[in-house]
């Protein structure tokens, strides 16, 4: 550090350390105005019970001295998106709460946020109790003003404190903003999870026993001449809904933010579609999302395909929007029964949606018994030839994917058998069947497991 | 050529600003906010003493999860690894005696509340949320190990503390030979102040918007720099008003 000097020049005053501007009218210095802050202690945020059903799984036995009923019930939230009307997805309402007013040139928002504590009504999930994503007592900052809450394996809440437009009074409203999203059972991560068939819902809570009988009852589940029937609840004794008490500052701001530049992320999924039967057909067409269109945008197209009669299963063209999709790896079986799976690419510019077609060959392309989809949009990739591709049969193990940086890799595994579960890749959505990731550079050691039958087949591919 | 004015005027204070033929500025900033350089009413960042600082964290290894489960394991049983880690690191004392703003970024970028600074296969992950105390601050993580546990991970934080942001000296200038005060010592030349980026220094992008979507029953993090991280595919675009996108808007600065 030199000689401090302040210097004022004909439009332009500057204070210097000797070699850095402490202060400079060219440079803006980034300003709060305390003046105008919004202080809210021990405020309470309250989300509501999520909407809400019940799943039941049943199954019998038969010998020959008894026969055994059973029947679980689950308290399962299907899938919802709770949040401000007009956004995209909207299920349920949550109207956005006034908690002040700042000066209309205000563009940033100073938080500091500390949450005292958070109530519950029956949150014991799977046994445990999840613990805020905010640690209670600490004093923290929202960059963005967004602050996630908490995080099931299939739910999530957050909130955001945002600036609203200018009021036209010299005066913009700041809201404090809700979310809280329920996705479709099957939760992310992989074990021994077995979901009952024909499942809507995120099971989120276990009410029901079983019912067991050693005598002749009825097929329907629940007779109650049996020897020993369990009680089960009939209604909803759970409540999910959560109020979280907070110590907010809302400090407004200048910062200039001005119009910059907006990015968009490299890749994304922008739709699945799961059907457990397909039309009577070798040629399948469905209209799924695109995401936002964009001159080098490129779609990529996971697809599984099982039919449970022996045969042959092929995938012989895939065409995204009307273009005609270059099939870059495969993979099929017919060990005991058909099945397939492929990644496909293929360059779409336009619409934000549009006709997706997965034509089959072979011998067992009629009623495929479960088909699935998924779609990945990507821009600018560096090439849209992959940076490596998976073929893997049912010889059973792992195959090594190599990846790059910045990159993504997807990955779609069948079986004549379910459910199948990819490993070594991250995964989601309502099977376990189509995979997905951002990579970094690292190779990815991919595989599945089965809940029996025949060997998984995988096929994969990463980009960059 | 555009004038610029310092004044200050007793009852308003100090301001450097836009000149337009008044003063507004400076006896009524509420209003004039983007002529404003600097008024004594408002505040600045300015970094307390040792900030900004490189601070490299040894996140420990966590242990995989064995698994919680719902329902009857002879009928149907929906099996979890959802357990939750958390633990503390300090980054840095500050010793201030009061809880400051900060800003911690890693490789340039600044993380949100919750931000999976590791993942792992199948969803798990290692998230982070930087906090403050009157002495500290701290990086505490909150693990999810799934069942394939989470390795050890070093990851270094800038961080910068700054200080109370309100006035600390009674003169409207000072001058020593080896020291500027300006508007009562908002302005220091012995700190550093986050401001616009000069020529060569290194940029921090400040979002000025939300920094995490949701969908699906999952979150979305949007970093500053326009890149951002999922745990499990989250279809659709994003859940910000008006327009289907996913990016952040975001102002670069340097301290």
């Amino acid at each position: 550090m030199g000689i401090p000097k302040l210097s004022i020049k004909a439009g332009l005053i500057e204070l210097l350390d000797g070699v850095r501007k402490v202060f400079s009218t060219t440079l803006l210095s980034i300003a709060r105005i305390p003046a105008a802050a919004i202080t809210l202690s021990g405020y309470n945020v309250t989300f509501p019970d999520p909407v809400k059903d019940f799943l039941y799984y049943h199954s019998s036995t038969h010998t020959s001295t008894h026969r055994a009923e059973f029947v679980e019930m689950f308290v399962t939230a299907p899938p919802q998106k709770w949040g401000p009307a007009g956004a995209e997805g909207i299920t349920n309402t949550l109207a956005d709460i006034l908690l002040g007013t700042v000066p209309s040139d205000s563009d940033y928002l100073d938080v500091q946020l500390t949450l005292n504590s958070r109530t519950t009504y029956t949150y014991t999930f799977c046994a445990s109790s999840l613990p805020p994503l905010v640690e209670p007592g600490k004093q923290t900052q929202l960059l963005g003003g967004s602050c996630p809450l908490e995080e099931g394996p299939n739910w999530a809440r957050s909130m955001d404190i945002v600036l609203g437009p200018d009021n036209g009074d010299g005066t913009k409203s700041v809201y404090l903003r809700r979310w809280q999203s329920m996705a479709a059972a099957d939760p992310q991560f992989t074990g021994s999870q077995y979901t009952p068939q024909s499942v809507v819902g995120n099971p989120i809570y276990a009410i029901g026993g079983s019912v067991y009988t050693t005598t002749s009852p009825s097929d329907v589940w629940g007779y109650g001449s049996a020897n020993q029937i369990a009680t089960y609840p009939t209604t909803d004794p759970t409540n999910f809904g959560a109020t979280f008490n907070f110590d907010l500052v809302i400090t407004p701001g200048y910062i200039n933010v001005g119009s910059p530049t907006l990015k968009k992320p490299f890749a994304m999924v922008t739709d699945q579609l799961l059907y457990g039967t397909v039309p009577t057909a070798s040629s399948y067409s469905a209209t799924m999302n695109f995401g936002p269109a964009d001159a080098n945008r490129w779609m990529v197209l996971s697809i599984v395909a099982t039919n449970l009669t022996t045969g042959t299963l092929a995938v012989s063209s895939v065409s995204i929007g009307g273009v005609a999709a270059s099939i870059v790896v495969q993979t099929s079986s017919s060990s005991g029964t058909a099945f397939a799976t492929a990644i496909a690419i293929a360059k779409v510019p336009s619409g934000t949606s549009g006709t997706v077609t997965v034509n089959f060959s072979g011998s067992a392309t009629s009623n495929i018994k479960a088909l699935g989809l998924q779609l990945t949009a990507m821009y600018n990739p560096v090439s849209s030839g992959p940076v490596a591709t998976l073929s893997r049969g049912t010889s059973g193990g792992t195959g090594a994917l190599a990846t790059a940086a910045g990159g993504v890799a997807v990955a779609a595994v069948a079986s004549g058998s379910t459910p199948d579960t990819l490993v070594g890749i991250e995964h989601g959505g309502t099977t376990e069947q189509m995979g997905w990731q951002q990579t970094d550079g690292t190779t990815l050691n991919i595989g599945a497991t089965t809940g029996g039958g025949n060997q998984p087949i995988i096929a994969a591919a990463s980009w960059h | 050529m555009t004038i610029f004015r310092s004044k200050a005027k007793v009852g308003a204070g100090f301001a450097i600003y836009q000149y337009s033929g008044n003063d507004d500025p400076l006896t009524d900033p509420l209003h004039h906010i983007p002529a404003l350089r600097l008024h004594s009413d408002f505040d600045y960042y300015a970094a307390a003493s040792g900030f900004p600082q490189d601070v490299t964290v040894a996140h420990a290894s966590i242990a995989a999860d064995t698994g919680q489960s719902i329902g009857n394991p002879s009928t149907v049983q929906i099996t979890y690894f959802y357990a939750v880690t958390q633990n503390d690191y300090v980054l840095a004392a500050h010793n201030l005696g009061y809880k400051p703003n900060f800003m911690v970024s890693v490789g340039g970028v600044q993380y949100p509340v919750a931000f999976p600074v590791q993942r792992a296969v199948g969803g798990a992950r290692r998230s982070v949320m930087f906090w403050v105390d009157n002495t500290n601050i701290y990086v505490r993580e909150y693990c999810i190990p799934g069942n394939v546990g989470l390795p050890a991970v070093n990851i270094t934080y800038h961080v910068t503390v700054f200080r109370d942001p309100t006035a600390s000296g009674t003169h409207l200038m000072e001058a020593t030979a080896s020291r500027i005060r300006l508007a009562y010592g908002k302005f220091d030349t012995n700190e550093r102040m986050a401001r616009e980026p000069d020529t060569g220094e290194t940029v921090y992008n400040v979002p000025t918007d939300r920094t995490c979507d949701i969908n699906n029953g999952h979150f979305r993090f949007i970093l500053p720099d326009g890149s951002f991280y999922q745990l499990a595919p989250i279809f659709g675009f994003n859940s910000y008003l008006g327009t289907q996108f996913v990016s952040v808007p975001a102002k670069g600065i340097a301290v």
